[in-house]
């Protein structure tokens, strides 16, 4: 096994496994210049790594933080291209260990469950430049994840942002509660709230 | 005039109708009570309150069975994608009304189908426009719905962003709703609701995120909650003191409720089963037995109180929940006639409790391999091992997953012997019989961190399972009046979907496609046919003109193609689907 392997191996939590299931999401068309982010969706990198890119630790082990990756743009096309092996990162290149041009390493080399999975689609190089530019460009070095980045990944038709706009600071926060109300128009239940019975088995049970 | 005709009565009002006469088919208090007098509806999730999955239609028996064949199928919808999923899928059990089906799929769509005349006929779909994001990217395991309830003349459903949803059952209309579940603090429902008398129940999924697990009930005519009981005590509560953290991990101690429970209506109590603690592997987080986390609940009906409990695997370090199905039976245990509660736990073990008082009948291993007990005591049902002294449970230390032994094979594996798909009791044979995922995997342990707590809507599991072995599946039966079991029919895939009993027969379908049935008796198969689409939802069977039909949801539904599938790599070839498969004779 080579140094870099190591490494490699060393920056996943042990216990990774499969988020392959790169899908049609179905997600509207992307402006001239978002092809990174429709290529994001479309390969379900949103499945392990989020939307926020923050990944993260949980069912299957962690996905990579994108926020805090150190990775450069062609360390980051790489790990699309080639996956991660003996990890659940999927290789986005078809013939990613034909010859070697994978970390120095051949189907050979990755027998026994090694071999990074497989997505359910691979990506043409230049969908795997435009999603490593998205990374570089959106992701990483960006902190907690705002309700406006939110926004601008999933449009304003959707609750999953709330919980950011309650997070961020009292001037986002009004902007947000705007921006919340004008999605609700669409959906008329967009605005209902839990309204919860006491709880049943409290001690003294005020109600009456 | 019962509550529910009085409610009925009010929506007629309030929707500018005329608040006339109830319509011979509204489905009254009564009806649901006796779900098994007309033996061609299937009324309530689980058939009848009692939760038996045993249906007395027997046109379809064990002599004709080999003639089973497709009579129709209905493509449904559904399949797309959300928050951190590539599909959705379909666990739903239909529900059927004098002929009429309602299904739904796992983003919430109720259809409605009329099958009279020996062909489906859609008569509306509901579509909750479900936010497939803000749910979608806190589902554990999966875009899952597990079909309706009837009651008067509505049809009661769940949406996966944590609504209560009340459809008109003529129009498809939707007469009201009402959030349920807090998707921002990682709750979504993917359970189908129960109706008992005036109310509905409600559970939640999210032990995965944080939650602090809840039953609700809503009541029909006033549509407000009325109790809510949660399965995690607060401190100061009674079980409050099993969490003996300092820094309140029972706050987000998990204990989901997303099956479907039962009800006796002698006692008017409840049974309902409680998952997994959080975090999941990391059991030294949450020191002491975390009630009500992997038990079983006996709740008073009209107020919610807890009247007894029975906990499975206290201070849980498995994801060994207790979620299933309470079965209940009246049967003679060595001779005795008994009042039992089954239920087949995740932990690999079935168990039968005295319905009356919570007490330990006998319980048995129905997996062929368990290694993280030597057993249950023959007292208390307890694991042998278990220490009520200890704040961390060792069992098999070998085996349990702890900060000291993070790396670890478990068998059962995390998906548990049993999962949610639904067991069925054949109660003219006391047979009980378990849809089984024969299984063992590996827990890596990451320790959470008090001081780091987790945002909400992420995911706090303190660690995960990697799949290191092959997973199969069995159907084995238990003899409920001696607690042995008596058969075991093994499969090639585990039981991801559940199953039906008839007086002769065992119906079962399989995540490769294959739909099949079993003489009750022998568990020898008589019959199969392969839908070429996952299965991961329970046959139920019903008469529509008088004819016999069984049928089946069928679509790769669950978590098993995201996180199990190198257990099963076969499978990795069934696609996504989205089709209703219903099988009649001739």
């Amino acid at each position: 096994m080579t140094n870099g392997f190591g490494s490699l191996r060393a920056a996943v939590f042990g216990g990774v496994w499969l988020c392959i299931l790169a899908s049609g999401w179905a997600i509207a068309q992307p402006a001239p210049g978002d092809e990174g982010l429709h290529v994001y969706k479309s390969a379900n990198c949103v499945g392990c790594h989020k939307w926020s890119g923050n990944g993260g630790g949980g069912y299957g082990g962690a996905a990579a933080n994108l926020r805090e990756t150190k990775l450069s743009l062609d360390q980051i096309e790489e790990t699309i291209r080639c996956g991660r092996p003996m990890a659940g990162m999927p290789h986005f290149q078809s013939d990613a260990y034909a010859d070697g041009h994978c970390y120095g390493l051949t189907a050979a080399d990755l027998a026994d469950g090694k071999m990074p999975p497989e997505p359910d689609h691979f990506l043409r190089p230049g969908d795997v430049e435009a999603v490593a530019e998205y990374v570089v460009t959106q992701i990483k070095g960006k902190g907690e994840p705002t309700f406006a980045q939110c926004q601008a990944f999933f449009g304003s038709g959707t609750r999953v942002c709330d919980v950011y706009a309650k997070q961020n600071e009292a001037g986002q926060n009004e902007a947000g509660k705007q921006e919340v109300s004008a999605s609700g128009e669409s959906t008329p239940h967009a605005h209902l709230q839990v309204e919860a019975a006491p709880d049943a088995n409290a001690p003294h049970d005020t109600r009456k | 005039m019962s509550r529910t005709t009085y409610a009925a009565a009010m929506i007629a009002l309030a929707l500018g109708g005329p608040a006339t006469a109830l319509a011979a088919d509204d489905v009254t208090p009564d009806r649901l009570l006796k779900a098994d007098s007309d033996p061609g509806d299937w009324l309530t999730h689980h058939k009848n309150y009692s939760a038996q999955r045993f249906s007395p239609l027997n046109q379809v028996n064990k002599d004709n069975v080999k003639n089973l064949h497709v009579a129709w199928t209905l493509q449904l919808g559904g399949i797309e994608g959300g928050g951190i999923w590539s599909h959705g899928g379909l666990e739903g059990t239909p529900i059927v009304e004098n002929g009429y089906m309602y299904v739904t799929d796992g983003w919430g769509s109720v259809t409605k189908i009329d099958t009279r005349g020996g062909q489906a006929k859609v008569l509306w779909s509901m579509d909750p426009k479900t936010d497939h994001d803000w749910a979608g990217a806190v589902a554990c395991c999966g875009v899952d719905n597990r079909g309706v309830a009837l009651a008067g003349a509505m049809v009661l459903s769940h949406s996966l962003d944590g609504r209560l949803i009340a459809t008109d059952k003529d129009t498809g209309k939707i007469l009201w709703q009402r959030q349920v579940a807090n998707p921002d603090k990682g709750e979504v429902i993917t359970v189908a609701p129960l109706v008992v008398k005036n109310l509905v129940i409600s559970g939640v999924s999210g032990a995965e995120y944080g939650i602090r697990g809840w039953i609700a009930a809503t009541d029909l005519t006033t549509q407000k909650e009325v109790w809510r009981t949660y399965t995690i005590p607060a401190k100061g509560e009674p079980g409050g003191d099993t969490w003996k953290d300092k820094y309140d991990a029972q706050a987000m101690g998990g204990g989901s409720t997303w099956v479907t429970g039962s009800y006796d209506p002698s006692s008017n109590t409840l049974f309902w089963g409680v998952g997994n603690p959080g975090p999941d592997w990391d059991p030294d987080y949450r020191p002491g037995d975390n009630l009500y986390t992997d038990s079983t609940l006996a709740l008073d009906l009209d107020t919610g109180k807890i009247k007894w409990h029975y906990q499975h695997t206290p201070n849980d370090a498995f994801d060994y929940d207790s979620v299933a199905e309470n079965v209940l039976a009246d049967a003679p245990v060595h001779g005795r006639p008994m009042h039992l509660v089954l239920e087949a736990d995740r932990n690999g073990f079935a168990y039968a409790v005295d319905r009356d008082n919570g007490s330990f009948i006998w319980g048995l291993p129905f997996v062929k391999k368990v290694n993280w007990t030597k057993g249950l005591d023959p007292e208390t049902g307890k694991p042998v091992e278990y220490d009520p002294k200890a704040d961390i449970q060792k069992y098999n230390a070998a085996v349990t997953p702890t900060r000291e032994n993070p790396k670890t094979l478990i068998c059962p594996g995390n998906m548990g012997g049993k999962n949610w798909p639904p067991t069925a009791y054949n109660p003219e044979l006391k047979l009980w019989y378990i849809p089984v995922i024969e299984s063992c995997n590996t827990v890596t342990v990451k320790a959470e961190d008090p001081d780091k707590k987790p945002k909400p809507r992420d995911l706090f599991t303190g660690g995960g399972p990697t799949e290191t072995e092959r997973i199969t599946g069995s159907v084995t039966a238990i003899d409920v009046t001696t607690g042995k079991e008596v058969g075991k029919h093994e499969t090639p895939y585990p039981m991801l979907g559940g199953l039906l009993t008839t007086p002769d027969l065992v119906f079962y379908g399989q995540p490769d496609g294959k739909v099949a049935a079993l003489d009750a008796k022998t568990l020898q198969e008589l019959w199969s046919f392969n839908t070429g689409g996952g299965v991961s939802a329970p046959p139920m069977t019903f008469t529509s003109d008088g004819k016999q039909y069984v049928a089946i949801l069928v679509g790769q539904g669950g978590a098993w193609d995201k996180w199990f599938i190198d257990a099963t790599p076969e499978l990795k070839a069934v696609h996504p689907s989205s089709t209703l498969y219903v099988f009649s004779l001739n």
